[in-house]
Parts: structure tokens; sequence; C-alpha cells
């Protein structure tokens, strides 16, 4: 199994605010230290015009991540592709291909919050099937020069993109899935299918995994490619990891949840009880614990199918100090099992 | 006066033998070097789907630029703000900012080359009010906590929200510097309403510059702005060696390539405005619109500059395809040591305050 590092949103929250320029000089020591520790890469997600000023520029911070280091992949986990110009995105993914010597992953996924597609100016009702034209036009864009594509929302007639990418056939692709459609879309093109940090082992087991190895099969793709985020919270002790990695966690994620409205009482409005039963399966989701515990959860997933696994150490309100301190304890203690 | 590098776009050029790669290992060294020896700022350009002379995402370069650097600013010459979108311009400048601590020089343009407009689907005839709206949507990205626009070519939101802000917001207050470039009137005169600098093409003749300053500093005083508050850059060619000799024998030959493939553009005009060909570019015609020569030289066109056209920031484009990295290296420490050294004293201010 492979392990990637991060997650960075560069979030300044109310319960945890931070100066921005701080956020992104610890997200930057962060991955210098991934690259040091042996992890296989680094990742950023996005979002738009959330108060605690959520990364919304991925490409850009790739290309700062990528000056920053010099072996370690860097990743975009998830792009949010349909909020995007198709053309824009194949000529900057190839910059940052090119500034990282061909160690960019361009993840994607579709995004959900209707206030961001309204704020770039796109239809958020016709984003699934604009996404898949998108991304056979970023092949295209990729891989012919010059391309022509004609499509239901895109049209290009002899383009030619610049600079090329570095990677070839083109730069590797992640795409994200909590649904079949997408699982089964990944599986056709032969691109990993990343699963999102809510997904239990059974689920991967009998539902994810099944799916996509037959689909990929089908195509003649290659079935294993399985990947998975989760969130992570090891440390020495079980009363550490709770305090210094689920407190803060959890509060995330009944602010941002709440607040985006995905979790909501009988009147429709955000439930603030972290306690509350709706948040339970959120807390359980969590790789948390000693270094053992953790070992057992991970290779709960890798039986499972997973074979990488994206440690999400960074959270607002996790300091920097302790996720510097857990990425080097999971580094030497949960790395090695899966070697 | 202050001086910058650039602005630069990412050249292919056979000088190193590492290929494209090798033009980010040039360009971050000499970044790390303009930041150490106290060039005030590096400026990129936004070029697309040409072979030679590409970079499709500035801003995006300058993101690997600032996490090198200390100091140094960072500016766009120009961002084509036609092509993209606003919103994503603003965050994407103020995300710049942030990874910077401040240093972003936001430089504007309306595009000029038709194969862009036509690839991004982009009506070119409605460049000027697609620019003039773009501005309005990106300084309000900047600094509104809650905002909403309506024109002709945007709406943002698309659908109303009790709030809507972009975020995040940039560092530098109330948002960083924008430059306009510019070479019509118009534009011109809208950069000084704006209370925005205005910076010229670098293909602009000394007589050009002098004639374009002019309409510019009314334009200022006609908007009940003080002209010395305001800078006034200029792009030149900027070579400095030992000797004559040896300045002219590395930069000579480049310097004309380059302007030819611009002539060929149609790009490079005479003092009277009228275009020449490439056949007609020779080191006599075009010699005196570059700072090529020894320290002395460049000195004394630098205040020529500055007398005729009131230049008070020069942006000095020494990394023309054709001259070895050694070269330009060695060139930048000369400027730095044995010209900027004798131009000392700050810059006038920059306002940032915008109208738009």
């Amino acid at each position: 199994m492979k392990f990637g590092a991060g997650v960075w949103g560069m979030q300044s929250t109310w319960r945890y605010p931070q100066r921005p320029t701080a956020l992104y000089r610890e997200a930057i020591e962060e991955a210098q230290l991934a690259e040091s520790l042996g992890y296989h890469s680094v990742w950023t997600t996005e979002h738009h015009f959330w108060y605690d000023g959520y990364c919304p520029s991925l490409l850009l911070v790739s290309a700062a991540l990528a000056a920053a280091t010099r072996t370690i992949k860097v990743g975009t986990g998830s792009f949010l592709l349909p909020q995007h110009n198709p053309l824009r995105v194949a000529e900057e993914v190839a910059l940052v291909d090119e500034i990282s010597n061909g160690r960019f992953i361009f993840g994607v996924a579709q995004g959900y919050r209707p206030e961001e597609f309204a704020g770039l100016g796109q239809d958020i009702r016709t984003r699934g099937k604009r996404s898949e034209e998108q991304m056979r036009i970023l092949i295209k864009a990729w891989t012919e020069d010059p391309f022509s594509f004609t499509g239901k929302y895109y049209s290009y007639d002899r383009v030619s993109v610049r600079p090329r990418p570095v990677q070839r056939p083109h730069p590797e692709m992640w795409l994200s899935s909590t649904a079949e459609a997408t699982t089964k879309r990944a599986a056709r093109m032969g691109v990993p299918v990343y699963l999102s940090p809510a997904e239990t082992v059974e689920r991967v087991r009998t539902f994810y995994t099944p799916l996509y190895r037959e689909a990929a099969l089908a195509h003649g793709n290659e079935p294993g490619r399985v990947y998975l985020t989760k969130d992570i919270n090891i440390a020495r002790s079980e009363a550490e990891a709770q305090r210094e990695g689920e407190e803060p966690l959890m509060k995330m994620y009944v602010e941002q949840l709440g607040g985006w409205r995905f979790v909501t009482d009988e009147h429709g409005e955000p439930i603030e009880d972290v306690n509350h039963p709706r948040y339970q399966d959120i807390r359980k989701s969590f790789i948390q614990g000693t270094p053992q515990r953790c070992i057992d959860k991970v290779a709960a997933f890798a039986d499972a199918g997973v074979e990488y696994l994206v440690c999400r150490f960074h959270a607002p309100g996790k300091t920097h100090a302790y996720v510097m301190d857990m990425m080097r304890l999971f580094a030497d203690t949960v790395m090695p099992h899966f070697a | 006066m202050r001086f910058g590098l650039g602005p630069y776009s990412l050249s292919d050029d056979t000088r190193n033998s590492h290929g494209r790669r090798g033009l980010y290992a040039d360009l971050l060294e000499q970044a790390r070097l303009a930041d150490r020896i106290g060039f005030d700022s590096l400026w990129l350009s936004e070029h697309h789907f040409e072979s030679d002379g590409c970079c499709p995402a500035p801003l995006t370069v300058l993101a690997a630029v600032a996490t090198v650097t200390r100091f140094l600013r960072l500016g766009t010459a120009t961002v084509t703000l036609t092509l993209s979108h606003p919103v994503r311009i603003a965050e994407d400048a103020a995300v710049l900012d942030i990874l910077s601590d401040g240093r972003v020089i936001l430089g504007v343009g309306a595009g000029f080359a038709e194969e862009e407009f036509r690839a991004y689907g982009v009506d070119r005839a409605a460049r000027d009010t697609i620019f003039q709206e773009a501005m309005e949507v990106i300084v309000n990205a900047w600094t509104k906590t809650n905002f909403s626009f309506s024109g002709r070519h945007f709406r943002v939101p698309v659908h109303d929200f009790p709030v809507f802000a972009v975020t995040p917001k940039p560092v530098q207050a109330p948002h960083p510097p924008v430059w306009v470039g510019a070479f019509g009137r118009d534009t011109i005169e809208r950069a000084a309403r704006w209370g925005f600098p205005y910076v010229a093409a670098a293909t602009e003749t000394l007589g050009a510059l002098q004639r374009k300053a002019g309409w510019y500093s009314e334009a200022l005083a006609a908007a009940g702005r003080t002209p010395l508050a305001v800078e006034m850059p200029v792009i030149r060619e900027v070579f400095v060696g030992e000797t004559e000799a040896e300045a002219r024998a590395v930069a000579a030959e480049p310097l004309l390539r380059f302007y030819r493939r611009y002539a060929r553009a149609g790009v490079v005009r005479d003092d009277a405005g009228r275009r020449l060909g490439p056949e007609e570019l020779t080191w006599e015609r075009l010699g005196d619109r570059f700072l090529v020569g020894t320290p002395a030289t460049c000195l004394e066109r630098i205040l020529e500059y500055e007398r005729a056209a009131g230049m008070t920031y020069l942006l000095c484009r020494m990394n023309t395809p054709g001259i070895p990295q050694a070269a330009v290296l060695r060139s930048m420490q000369l400027f730095m040591s044995e010209v900027a050294s004798h131009l000392a004293g700050p810059a006038p201010w920059t306002p940032t305050k915008a109208s738009v």
C-alpha cells in the first residue's frame, strides 16, 4: 500500500483562527517533512466562497508545493472540475506537471455547493455531464496536438495546448466517487477511484472493490485501483488522540456539515451538538488511536481492496506540532507494516 | 527608482541541455539571485498556445517563485482579464498574495492575440467592456465581505444568495497593487481614472512612451490625482557587460532575433507609429530602445528615460532566449552593483486604493 499526506484546505475557522500566511507556510513545511519521511504524495483540497478562506486555487498551490519539494508527488484531492474552464485547466495542469517535472496527480471531483457554481458562473445541474465531457477534453488536449473536440457543452477547433505535460501519455488522474456511476466511470476510463473519508471497511469490501474490479476488467483496465482518504488521529495514547485529533476534527465536521446543511434536524437547521447520534458514524470513520490500532484499521482497509491511502493529518484546530508529530509516528510505526 | 526583472514568458530555448525543464531551474535561480541583490520584483506574462514563449498561467508559476524568495515582489505583465472568469483571477491572486506574504502586483490586460479569443470562445470585439467589468469584479471580490455584480458579461453570483463573498482575502490592504497594461489612449486614460499605474508594451519607442506618458498625466490630473504619487513603469531590454563590445557580442544577436519575431506579429513600430517588418530590423535601427552596454551607458539611458518619459520603475528584461544563463546572472549582478546603486532612493508610493 502507498501513503499520501495532507490534506490542506488552508482554513482559518472562527474556533481556531490562524493567520492565512502561517497556514500556507506550515503546509509547505509539512509537505517537506512528508517527503523526507517517505510518503508517496501530498494533497490539497478545494472549496470556494467559504468564510474560513478555504483554498480555491489548488493548481497554484500545487506549483508552490512542487517548487518546495524534489521527489514527492503533488496531488489535488480534489479539484472541482465542473466549476472550471476545461481549456484553462488543460493548460494549467500541463504547466504544473512541467514545474513539478512530472510529479503531479490530478484528482478531480464534481463539487456540490450551489454557491460555488453560481459564483463561478457555472451550471450546477449539468455538472455530471459536463465533467465527463471535460475529462475527455483534458485527455485529448494532452495527447493530441493540436486537438479538436465537439461536444454538447464545449467545442474546440485545432487548439495546441502549451506547454505539453511531462507525464506520458498524460498527467495521472484520480476520480473521486461516492456512488456507483462515478465508480464505474473511473473503471471504464482506467483511472483510480478515490473514495471519501466517510467510507467503511464493509462498504469498500462489498461494494466499491467488486464494482470497480468488474467494470475495469470489462474494459481491459487494471482492476485494483481503489484508493481512499481517511482522517488520521494517531498518538501514543488513546487520550492524546482524542484530545489533539478527534476533538478539533469533530468540531470541524459539525461546523462544516451543519453550515453547509448536510446534517440537519427535523426543522432543516444545523445540528450543533457534537454528541448527536447523526455524527456518530463520522466519529467512527476516523483511523484513530495508538499505532497498533491504526495498523489494524489500515490492514482492514487493505484487505478490503484499498491500494492507496491518503492520510488526512491536517485539519483546522489540529496544531502544526501535532500534525508533524503524527506524520512521524505514522511513518515510523504504521507504514513499515505495509511496505 | 526601483528595478524589476522581466516580464518573462517561458520561452523555449536551446541554451541549456535540460530542455524545457531547464527553464524553471533557470528562472528560479534568477529569482533567488534577484531576491538577494535587491531587485524589487519579478514579472511574468501570459501567453497561450505558442510553441515558444508560452506561459498560460503566470500566477501559478509565480507561486513557485514565491516559495524560493523572501522579498521579491511578484508581478504579472499581464494577466489577460478577458480569458478567465474574473472571480478565478481574484482568487488566484489572493492565494498568491497569502503564499508570498503580500508581495503580489497584479498587472492586467485586455488581451491581444486573436487565436486566444478564438480558442476560449470570447468575443474579441467586446474585450474592452469585458476588461472593465472584470476589473470591477476583481477589486470587489478582494475587498467586499458581501457583494454581487451584474453587468453585460458577468453576473456574480449567477443566483442570489443572502451572503456572498470571495475568499480568502489578499494580505495587502485594501488589495494588491494593480498595474494596467495599455497600448491605446482609451485604456491609458482609464488606468489614470482608476488611479492605477499604466505599463506600456516592451516594444514601444522612447518617443511613444513620452507621448503616452503625457496622455496618462493629463488624465490623472483631470481625475484629480497627483501624478507624482503614481508609479510610471517602463519595460526595456537590458543587458550589462564590462565593455560595450562584450555586451553587444552577447546580446545583439539574440535581441534582434527576438524582435524579428515580434515584427512578424506586427507589434514593432517606429517613433511615428509605422509598423516595421522583420527585414527592416537592424541593430542601428533598434539599438536605441535597448539598454545594452557598459554600466555607464545603461545609467545614462535610464536617466534619459526618467527625464523624457517620467520613468520611476524599470522592468529589465535580461533573459532573452539565446543569452546563456551565466551571462544573464552576471548582467543582473553588474546592473545592481554598478547601475542601480547610483539611482538609489525610494520609488513613489503606489496607491492601491481603487475607484473602479
